[in-house]
């Protein structure tokens, strides 16, 4: 018994992060408290829990397992840690003057994007698939009443429904497909199942193929893969957009990170079984996610077809499923967040008054009034096309390399001819903006910190893109491979 | 004595089980959404039964406790506030399209075939006993120490839906 506690003691510190986070949250959520509003104090707050946070993240020892091996931390979960942190940050940043001008209470608001991020944390190193579904379910219900935060309009609420109900859904179904693969094996652990999986009866064969694809269908909810993304648009349309901001990169890369932990770590003993099906989400996922984001006439909804088609490329990670492969799906993870925050930061600057600026169309002539704020998005247009010299072309091309080392000719055809067909309406933006008969009345100011996360999105998108070495090293030296 | 309580209760859990899935169609199909209700919680009760046969009685408490005793209780208080009637002609339940019929069929089909192919072997036999103390002791044991990661989360979990139903019901306030 005492050696049971004592295991228990030694393993909360491995938490320390994640207890900061709610703690935190929980702090944050008393400034609701006051009738006076405290946006700025409260993101403060939330700032200061994030930076706490980093600090203890980078504090616990690595490669470690607590829990009775239900928790790990290894370089591939600090990792999608550090994103997840870096993307919450810009979004407390971006959202200070987005709810203030809206008009509703801040502290709640903050408090679930921390609560949130401590879910994802959780996803990131667990190590069973119970403790994944119930962080999963920590870091959903969080987003689901972030989508619906702004209960007033009309596309909010409606846009979290259809959210909530497709993800219930889909946590049935990895509920349903774990709890086969449970009855196979005999355990929830990921490196047991590692070694079960394969030596199931052969009899049982087509059972345990059966709960392989029924977790696949529900991590392909959550990504967005291509039949099962419906609901990404309109959730993504009818959220606030610092909330479409952060839903298109933090919990995309968290279940990314189960996607990998399971598929790679407790099913990469029968890869074989679940390799097409994933590879042809993967293809559809590419073509479809491109050609229905040219239709689009909301950038918000443009943006949201793009981060399938993103998440369609960061599949071939998973297929290919190399180290060097994961490796380049990191990458491409970080270059997304500095990328696809940047843009949606220009989209918020402009249209948090009154709305004005979610229309693609209403990008006409802005060149004029604002060139810096113009190049600036063009930039990020460029980065989330793969136009070099940015982030996102250093991206794809190593997440390409390494699908092709692993010999996925056909599919990073498709991914190139796929990038090819993004650049049209990336560069819709960019041609409505540059179009020189209409004249541009919007005015807008950018506040301290708005100008601080467009300076760091756009400092990151080209530093990176002119001189990568020190993120590849960065990766390279924490995934320790 | 042995012998026939074994063939008893070997054919109780299929006229249970069988029940149980007449019951969950009444959900589905039933017309009035009072009815779906009713048949829910005796699907939850025999699914209470399926447990208590298995020898899991905590579980089986469990479940009807949290429900049989408070989840239909919700159910029905929130039938009978939306008025219903008001909602009859919008068709809300009981739509099913063409496509939705085929992929239900399919994936009744696949689940079907692979439970047909499956080497199951003998029926299922009840196991008594599996633990002394019963299942109430092992349920806690493991939930306790092996487990208590999820459980802890959990928790968290449910701090979270609270503020969210908060957020999503209370009114505005003037600020």
């Amino acid at each position: 018994m005492n050696n049971i506690l004592s295991q228990i003691a030694s393993s909360s510190m491995l938490l320390l992060p994640e207890i900061v986070l709610i703690i935190g949250a929980t702090v944050v959520l008393f400034g609701a408290f006051f009738a006076k509003k405290q946006t700025h104090l409260l993101a403060g707050l939330s700032i200061l829990t994030l930076v706490i946070a980093a600090i203890t993240l980078f504090n616990v020892p690595l490669n470690k397992t607590g829990f009775f091996g239900l928790y790990k931390t290894d370089g591939f979960s600090l990792l999608i840690k550090v994103i997840t942190l870096w993307v919450g940050l810009l979004v407390v940043l971006l959202s200070i003057d987005f709810i203030d001008e809206n008009k509703y209470s801040s502290a709640e608001y903050f408090a679930l994007i921390l609560y949130s991020i401590s879910g994802m944390f959780l996803m990131a190193s667990a190590n069973d698939l119970l403790t994944i579904f119930v962080s999963l379910e920590l870091m959903a219900i969080s987003v689901y009443v972030l989508v619906a935060y702004f209960k007033y309009t009309s596309i909010s609420p409606e846009a979290a429904f259809k959210y909530f109900i497709l993800g219930a859904f889909s946590s049935g179904f990895f509920i349903f497909g774990a709890s086969i693969v449970y009855g196979l094996t005999g355990t929830t652990r990921i490196d047991l199942l590692f070694q079960k999986l394969p030596l199931v009866a052969p009899g049982l064969s087509l059972f345990a193929i059966l709960g392989v694809v029924f977790i696949l269908v529900s991590l392909g909810f959550k990504i967005a893969l291509f039949p099962f993304h419906q609901w990404a648009p309109d959730a993504y349309t009818g959220a606030p957009t610092p909330i479409t901001a952060f839903m298109s990169v933090a919990p995309k890369a968290a279940a990314l990170a189960i996607f990998v932990r399971i598929f790679i770590g407790a099913f990469g003993g029968v890869k074989y079984d679940w390799m097409p099906v994933l590879a042809a989400l993967s293809f559809m996922t590419m073509i479809w996610g491109n050609f229905a984001a040219i239709r689009q006439q909301n950038i918000k909804r443009m943006l949201a077809y793009s981060s399938i088609a993103h998440a369609g490329y960061m599949s071939l990670g998973i297929i290919a499923g190399t180290p060097i492969a994961i490796k380049a799906m990191i990458l491409y993870l970080v270059a997304y967040s500095f990328m696809n925050i940047g843009a949606f930061a220009i989209v918020i600057i402009l249209s948090k008054k009154d709305g004005f600026g979610e229309n693609i169309e209403d990008y006409r002539g802005m060149a004029q009034v604002h060139p810096l704020l113009s190049a600036i998005m063009l930039i990020f247009m460029l980065s989330l096309a793969g136009i070099p010299p940015t982030i996102g072309f250093f991206g794809k091309f190593y997440l390409f390399g390494a699908a092709i080392n692993s010999g996925l000719y056909f599919l990073v055809t498709v991914a190139v001819l796929a990038s090819a067909v993004s650049l049209y309406y990336y560069f819709r933006v960019v041609k409505m903006m540059y179009l020189k008969e209409h004249k541009f009345t919007k005015k807008f100011d950018l506040t301290l910190n708005e100008k601080a996360v467009v300076f760091l999105t756009i400092v990151g998108t080209l530093f990176v893109g002119i001189y990568p070495t020190p993120l590849f090293d960065a990766i390279k030296a924490v995934f320790g491979m | 004595m042995e012998a026939l309580s074994q063939f008893l209760s070997h054919y109780l859990i299929y006229f249970i089980m069988g029940l149980s899935i007449v019951t969950a169609l009444g959900i589905v199909f039933s017309k009035n959404a009072v009815h779906s209700v009713i048949s829910m919680l005796f699907t939850m009760i025999l699914v209470a039964g399926i447990y208590l046969l298995f020898d899991s009685e905590f579980l089986a408490a469990v479940q009807l406790l949290v429900y049989a005793g408070g989840i239909i209780v919700l159910f029905l208080f929130v039938v009978l506030l939306v008025a219903l009637h008001k909602l009859e002609n919008l068709r809300l339940y009981n739509t099913y399209s063409l496509v939705s019929i085929i992929l239900v069929l399919a994936l009744i089909v696949i689940l079907g075939a692979t439970f047909y192919v499956m080497p199951f072997g003998e029926a299922p036999k009840i196991v008594h006993n599996i633990v002394a103390g019963g299942s109430t002791e092992a349920v806690a044991m493991t939930l306790y120490t092996k487990f208590i990661l999820p459980f802890e989360i959990a928790s968290v979990l449910l701090l979270v839906a609270l503020i969210g139903a908060i957020i999503l019901t209370k009114a505005r306030t003037e600020q």
